[in-house]
């Protein structure tokens, strides 16, 4: 089994790429479980009931703006909307927390290190995991690798995934999601979605084909952090 | 009663969950049977009386995350299964001398942890086999 680095994750906040800013994150699933006991077995009985997923999250202060992690984190602070978290670990696996809150925040000043914000991301819903089809920097149509889903998901519901963050100046973003059946030939659009600059979008998916790629447009040159995963 | 050699943990050990052999995600691995005292202190009795009560199994792993972990974990961290999970730890060297605690349709996975807390480290992994009822412990 292959090991991951730590510089290959990445954590989208509402669309907004803070991986950057951020110096750690660590994904808690605590499962529930109830107990039992019956009269044939000396031992304890169980049984899961549902996952409560966290995200600590941890990285450094960048000055004020809305795409900073500071200000993300105290403007979801207990927040009544649901906030869309994405963990994502490149190239292959994502979670995302759909319904999240920042339940803490912390502003730390040791003298003579970095300025740090250390927050946490409660999970009210449950927690998605999906497949990355496309992650990262990527310039405008950049085609991402071939995703082979398995025949076991052919035909199968999905909900594609969308994020891209980026540029502030208020450029779209179209991420372009085909599928084939072969991997090869015959890519048919599955869904096109456009994104504002800094945003995130869900899409179903009635019927899968085996293989999936993504590939970005947006206008001017340069490159845009941009993320798409199949679930 | 002979005792044997201590045996070193590296490659004497072997994990499954639901069938899946995840030794070599693993760096550590801890079964652990924590049995309840039920206490039966009586008027009569001169200190404090226990009896062994119902015992409770988990295995405790951890380490270097990947996607092959991850497709095993991942899927029944999300949604639990709704038949739980095979899964045995095998310790020992030898053929014949090897003990092997196993499950069958009793495990789920609890507290899965994903630890991506420093950039320059690899990315690890922690989480528990909670395992219902008592093993069925056989020598292979």
């Amino acid at each position: 089994m292959p090991i991951t680095k730590g510089c290959n994750v990445r954590v989208v906040v509402d669309g907004i790429d803070l991986s950057s800013q951020s110096s750690g994150a660590q994904l808690a699933a605590a499962m529930g479980v109830a107990e039992y006991f019956i009269m044939t077995d000396c031992a304890a009985q169980k049984e899961p009931t549902r996952p409560a997923v966290t995200l600590a999250h941890n990285g450094y202060f960048t000055g004020e703006g809305a795409t900073a992690f500071e200000e993300a984190l105290k403007a979801r602070l207990a927040s009544a909307t649901d906030v869309r978290v994405a963990f994502i670990i490149l190239p292959s696996i994502f979670y995302l927390l759909r319904q999240t809150w920042a339940d803490q925040m912390s502003l730390d000043a040791p003298v003579e290190e970095m300025l740090t914000v250390e927050g946490n991301w409660a999970e009210a819903g449950q927690v998605a995991r999906g497949r990355v089809i496309l992650g990262g920097s990527v310039a405008t149509g950049t085609v991402s690798a071939v995703l082979d889903l398995g025949a076991a998901r052919i035909g199968t519901p999905g909900t594609l995934f969308f994020a891209a963050s980026g540029y502030t100046d208020g450029r779209d973003v179209t991420i372009l999601v085909e599928g084939s059946a072969n991997g090869t030939s015959g890519w048919s659009t599955v869904r096109s979605q456009l994104l504002a600059d800094v945003g995130d979008a869900e899409f179903a998916v009635a019927s899968l084909v085996r293989y999936l790629r993504a590939t970005i447009t947006f206008a001017g040159g340069g490159s845009i952090n941009a993320y798409t995963g199949i679930i | 009663m002979p005792m044997g050699s201590p045996i070193p943990a590296m490659g004497n050990v072997v994990v499954r969950y639901n069938d899946v052999d995840i030794t070599a995600a693993c760096n550590s691995a801890q079964l652990a049977a924590a049995v309840e005292a039920l206490e039966t202190t009586n008027l009569a009795s001169t200190a404090i009386e226990k009896e062994a009560g119902p015992a409770t199994w988990s295995i405790s792993c951890e380490g270097p995350w990947s996607k092959e972990l991850d497709d095993v974990c991942g899927p029944d961290v999300v949604t639990p299964p709704a038949t739980k999970r095979n899964a045995d730890i095998t310790v020992g060297k030898t053929a014949g001398s090897k003990v092997k605690y196993a499950w069958t349709a009793k495990a789920f996975i609890e507290n899965y942890s994903i630890d991506a807390s420093s950039p320059n480290e690899t990315v690890g992994w922690s989480g528990d086999l909670n395992l219902s009822g008592a093993p069925a412990r056989t020598i292979v």
